[in-house]
């Protein structure tokens, strides 16, 4: 009888030969190999669950250490709030505070991710025009390090003046950024009356909705910060918008 | 030549052996942030301080934002109960946006009962640190000529920008002021058993090997990939997001 610890009758020098049972030699060894065959078969079956239980032991020790997001719903208001009456004087008299912040007539409102224009009047849509914003760009001044970020700001802003045939001022920046030293402050170099194109719509901050040179890139973030405008859509906007109107940048 | 059975018995011990002293040898967990789990434990129960009488949830929601249309800035209002996502300023809302799904992840062990602190909802919380800033290009000549205007060429002063390829991420995390971060994601988190059990292998094997990543409590929506990209320049510092209370 084989045994697991290698134990087989049959395979032991001088044991006893069942009558009629082949003498050992070439015949006995031949029948001994395939319960070698056998045992071995076992042995690698019982290391490999012996592997797999031992890799299964070790992931749940490191699942148990690591540790991992679980889900929640989130949270409803909290018992208090939940238990609390409504007080309808205080829920008016918020509400009316945030209505009075928001805007009176018509406004803008910038979208600096697709690059659109839309102008609203008492809540609605009234034109929505291609626009181009601030490239993100960062422009580095090479003599002292001084630098520029090209971004269209965010937040609620207001149309301070309008001017048809505006002239820009260039600032440092604009000659920097061809390679040019800036000529001094009130160089002729520094007026350009082409650039904003017929109109232009002054904000705070030297940000300026105007008109372009460059109405193939409307739709796109290619400004230094301000906001261009295609002619047609130019003027629309420009005969609608008062002074005093809400842009609001995103 | 040894036996199959004692190198079978040898190996599988030996495996134990590792599984138990990784177990054994593994530091004692960090302290935890403020929003993270703990072990249930049997303890003596302090006495509960009542409570600030409290307004209804749609008067503490009108109130904090009636606060933040003081200031010009901009403003996100998170609203999971509608799965929106709406940017604000003034009180106008300027763009919605639309979330597939809304959820709250908490980094516990993966065995266990455990019990998290409520997140006090609705809230205000600031963006702390801005998602990673991947579409920035910096622009700068070596040396500056002087002005000369005959060698302009172009139709105007205004220089002709090339628009940048690079896109904004799809997928990010934005650092809060309450120790938690808000996760855009364009795929709806995995936190089924397997996934978690995944996570937490991997969690281990870099805890083992004294990699050790903070797991802040998030907040994860996800959204369409376009959308990700398009709020990634939203969240600026200090920006303010307003937070309503799920459904009750």
């Amino acid at each position: 009888m084989a045994t697991f610890d290698g134990g087989d009758s049959t395979a032991l020098p001088g044991a006893a030969v069942t009558p009629g049972a082949a003498p050992l030699g070439a015949a006995g060894e031949a029948a001994v190999e395939p319960r070698a065959r056998r045992r071995w078969l076992r042995g690698l079956l019982i290391a490999l669950a012996a592997l797999v239980l031992a890799t299964a032991g070790a992931l749940v020790a490191l699942a148990t250490v690591g540790g991992a997001y679980r889900a929640e719903e989130v949270p409803g208001p909290r018992a208090a709030v939940l238990a609390a009456a409504p007080d309808a004087k205080r829920l008016d008299r918020a509400e009316s505070r945030i209505k009075a912040a928001g805007p009176h007539a018509g406004y803008i409102v910038v979208d600096t991710y697709r690059n659109r224009l839309r102008f609203y009047r008492d809540g609605k849509l009234q034109r929505e025009a291609k626009c181009s914003t601030g490239s993100g760009i960062v422009l580095r001044d090479p003599r002292d390090g001084r630098q520029w970020v090209f971004d269209t700001p965010q937040g609620e802003f207001e149309v301070q003046r309008k001017v048809k045939h505006p002239i820009w001022a260039k600032p440092d920046w604009a000659f920097i950024e061809d390679g040019y030293l800036p000529p001094p402050s009130g160089s002729p170099a520094r007026f350009d009356d082409f650039s904003l194109g017929d109109y232009a719509m002054y904000m705070a901050d030297g940000y300026i909705i105007h008109g372009t040179v460059f109405p193939n890139l409307l739709g796109q973030r290619v400004t230094h910060g301000c906001i261009r405008l295609g002619d047609e859509d130019l003027v629309w906007v420009f005969k609608n918008t008062p002074v005093g109107t809400k842009v609001y940048l995103y | 030549m040894p036996r199959p059975s004692l190198s079978c018995a040898l190996l599988a011990g030996s495996f134990l052996l590792v599984g138990g002293g990784m177990l054994a040898a593994a530091p004692a967990r960090p302290a935890r942030a403020g929003g993270e789990t703990r072990p249930v434990k049997p303890t003596k129960k302090a006495p509960e301080k009542p409570e600030a009488p409290a307004a209804d949830a749609a008067t503490t929601l009108a109130e904090l934002e009636a606060g933040l249309v003081t200031s010009p800035a901009l403003y996100l209002f998170l609203d999971p109960a509608r799965s929106v996502l709406e940017v604000k300023s003034r009180g106008v809302v300027l763009d919605t946006i639309p979330l597939r799904h809304v959820t709250m992840l908490r980094h516990t062990p993966l065995f266990g009962t455990y019990e998290a602190p409520r997140l006090p909802l609705p809230a205000l919380w600031q963006v702390a640190e801005s998602p990673e800033d991947f579409s920035r290009e910096t622009i700068a000549p070596e040396a500056l000529r002087p002005f000369n205007p005959n060698e302009v060429e172009k139709v105007a002063g205004v220089k002709v920008t090339e628009p940048t390829e690079k896109l904004p991420p799809s997928s990010y995390r934005v650092k809060l002021d309450n120790g938690w971060e808000l996760a855009v994601l364009d795929e709806v988190p995995r936190t089924h058993f397997f996934a978690r059990f995944v996570q937490a292998v991997k969690n281990g094997w870099a805890h083992l090997h004294g990699e050790s990543h903070a797991h802040p409590p998030l907040v994860a929506i996800t959204v369409t990939p376009d959308d990700a990209r398009r709020l990634h320049h939203l969240f600026r510092l200090k920006t303010t997001l307003l937070v309503a209370a799920g459904a009750s």
